[in-house]
C-alpha cells in the first residue's frame, strides 16, 4: 500500500508510523473530543488510521473552517496536525457559538455547505470501516478526485483503504497525460471532476489512463457526462453514487443511464435506506421504521427515471421567475460542442438577477460560438432561463468543496 | 436627459455595437441597421433583452452600469443617455475570457 497525493509518495509503513505516534499522543493527553483539520490525502489517511474507533468524538474539517467553533462544544478538544504528528490541547471550557454539538464518538463530518452553513453529521466507525483490516488490500489502484474533508472523500477513502494496494488523490489533469502512469482500477470523483478531466484529456497533452470503473457523485449526472466518461476514458463500467453527508450512500446506479431508477422508490436493501419522490423533492428513509426526510435535492420524473436537478436554495430570481441553474447547466451540456457548462445569476437592476453561464467548448470558439449557444439555449428554455451572458472558457470555476460554483 | 459627465457617459456607437449583436441572436428583424434613432420596441426590446444589453454592455466596457430610474426609453440614444458608468468590473470579471 502507498498514497499518493499533492505533497507526494507516502509509504504504507511511513502513514502508520506517523497515526500511531498521533494515537499515542491523544491517549496521553486524554482530551474529550479530536479535531482534525485535514488537506490532503495523506493527512486524511494519517487521520484515520490514528482516530479509528476512538470512543470520542473526531470532527474532521477543511481550510476554511474554524474548528472550535463550527464543529464542537467539548469541555477539552485536542487538534491534530496530520503533517507533523504533532497534538495540540485546546483551551478548557466550553466554546461558544456554533451550529452542531459533536457528542459520541465517530467520525464527524461537514457537508459542503452548498446551500449555506456546513452542517456537521457523525458517521461511526463500523458504518464507515466495515471492519475491514485496513493496508492489507488486494492490489487494486484507486484515484480518489473529492476533497479529502468531505463525506464523499472520507467514504471513498475508507472503501480504498480496505481493498485497494495503492491511492493516489488526483486532480482532474492527472487522469491524462503521462503514458508511463499505471492503469487504474477504481477513479472517485464529481461530475465537475470528471467533465474538467476529460476536457483535458481532449485537449491532448497525452492519453488519458486506463480506468476500469469510473464513480461520480455528489452533484446532478446526465446523459452528456456519461457519454464524456464513456468517450474519453472506456471505463468497464460507471458507477453514479447518490449520498449526502447527512444520509450517506442512498444509492449506487451502474446501469448506464442517469438518474435513479422510479421503479425502485421505496423499496431498500435489508436495512438500508430507500428513497422516494414528494412533490418535486427527494426524500430519504435511512433505514426500516425510520421516516422519509428531504435530502434537499430537487428531482424531475422523467418516464421511468428520477433525474436529480440540484440543491434547493440555488434558484435564480429572475424578476419573479425562479430559474433552477442546474436545469440550465444541463441543458448547454447537452449541446454537441459544450464539453462542460455551469450557470449562476449575475445581479439586473431591472430584474434582480438574469441568467449567465461559463461554457467550455471543443474546437475553435469565438463571438459566434456564443451567439449559436444562445440560440441554442433560447429553443430549449424559457425567456427567463437562457443565459443573457456566456461566456467562453478554458476552466470552469470549482469550489473547494470539488463541486462546480452556483454563483459568480 | 443628457449626461452630465464624460466619466460615466456611455458612447452611444458601443451601445449599438453591443445592441446590434445582442439582438441578432433574437433574429426578430434585421438589426443590421440599428442606428441611435432606432426604436426599442420596433426591435422587439423587452425588459430581458433590455437585461441582456446591459449585461453585454458591462462585459464588452469591462464597467459596471446603471439605468436612471426616471429616463425615457424610447430610442437607442435614450437608452445610451439612461445608462451611466458606477464602477468597474471586479478583476475576476474582466479577466475572464
Amino acid at each position: 500500500m502507498n498514497v499518493t497525493d499533492e505533497d507526494g509518495h507516502h509509504s504504507w509503513p511511513y502513514l502508520v508510523g506517523l497515526a500511531e505516534a498521533v494515537r499515542a499522543r491523544l491517549a496521553a493527553a486524554g482530551g474529550s473530543a479530536v479535531i482534525a483539520p485535514v488537506l490532503t490525502g495523506g493527512q486524511l489517511v494519517t487521520v484515520l488510521l490514528a482516530t479509528r474507533d476512538l470512543a470520542c468524538p473526531v470532527v474532521l474539517v477543511g481550510p476554511a473552517v474554524d474548528p472550535p467553533v463550527t464543529a464542537t462544544r467539548p469541555a477539552r478538544w485536542l487538534v491534530v496536525d496530520p503533517a507533523e504528528g504533532t497534538v495540540t490541547v485546546g483551551p478548557g471550557g466550553p466554546v461558544t457559538g456554533g451550529p452542531a454539538t459533536a457528542v459520541g464518538g465517530g467520525l464527524w463530518v461537514l457537508s459542503s455547505g452548498t446551500t449555506g452553513q456546513p452542517v456537521a453529521s457523525r458517521w461511526d466507525w463500523p458504518t464507515l470501516t466495515r471492519g475491514a483490516d485496513w493496508g492489507r488490500g488486494a492490489g487494486e489502484r484507486w484515484a480518489i478526485g473529492y476533497v479529502p474533508y468531505g463525506f464523499a472523500g472520507v467514504h471513498a477513502t475508507c472503501q480504498a483503504l480496505g481493498r485497494a494496494g495503492g491511492i493516489e488523490f488526483v486532480r482532474p489533469e492527472q487522469l491524462s497525460g503521462d503514458p508511463c502512469l499505471p492503469p487504474l482500477d477504481v477513479v472517485a470523483g464529481t461530475p465537475s471532476f470528471w467533465r474538467m478531466a476529460a476536457i483535458r484529456a481532449r485537449r491532448g497533452a497525452g492519453p488519458p489512463r486506463a480506468v476500469g470503473t469510473a464513480s461520480t457523485g455528489g452533484e446532478p449526472v446526465d446523459a452528456a457526462l456519461l457519454g464524456t466518461i464513456r468517450t474519453t476514458f472506456h471505463p468497464r463500467r460507471i458507477k453514479q453514487i447518490f449520498a449526502t453527508t447527512e444520509f450517506g450512500p442512498i444509492a449506487t446506479i451502474d446501469d448506464g443511464l442517469p438518474g435513479l431508477p422510479a421503479a425502485s422508490c421505496r423499496r431498500r436493501a435489508v436495512d438500508g435506506p430507500a428513497y422516494a419522490v414528494r412533490g418535486d423533492r427527494l426524500v430519504v428513509s435511512p433505514g426500516p421504521g425510520r421516516p422519509y426526510r428531504e435530502t434537499g435535492d430537487l428531482v424531475r420524473v422523467d418516464g421511468d427515471r428520477i433525474h436529480v436537478l440540484g440543491r434547493r436554495g440555488t434558484l435564480i430570481n429572475v424578476g419573479g421567475h425562479k430559474v433552477d441553474p442546474a436545469v440550465v447547466t444541463r441543458v448547454l451540456q447537452e449541446h454537441p460542442r459544450v464539453l462542460a457548462a455551469r450557470a449562476y445569476g449575475v445581479p439586473s437592476q431591472l430584474l434582480g438577477s438574469v441568467v449567465a453561464a461559463e461554457v467550455v467548448v471543443s474546437g475553435p470558439a469565438g463571438p459566434a460560438t456564443v451567439a449559436e449557444l444562445k440560440r441554442y439555449a433560447r429553443r430549449r428554455l424559457t425567456p427567463p432561463e437562457s443565459p443573457r451572458r456566456i461566456r467562453l472558457t478554458e476552466d470552469l470555476a470549482v469550489a473547494p468543496s470539488g463541486k462546480v460554483s452556483t454563483v459568480e | 436627459m443628457t449626461n452630465t459627465s464624460a466619466d460615466t457617459s456611455v458612447p452611444v456607437e458601443a451601445l449599438c455595437r453591443t445592441a446590434r449583436r445582442t439582438l441578432a441572436v433574437e433574429a426578430v428583424g434585421d438589426t443590421a441597421d440599428l442606428g441611435p434613432d432606432s426604436r426599442l420596441d420596433e426591435l422587439g426590446v423587452d425588459s430581458l433583452a433590455l437585461a441582456e444589453i446591459m449585461v453585454e454592455l458591462e462585459e464588452d466596457l469591462s464597467v459596471l452600469l446603471e439605468l436612471r430610474p426616471d429616463a425615457r426609453l424610447e430610442t437607442i440614444r435614450d437608452l445610451s443617455r439612461a445608462l451611466h458608468v458606477i464602477g468597474r468590473l471586479p478583476d475576476r470579471e474582466r479577466d475572464a475570457p
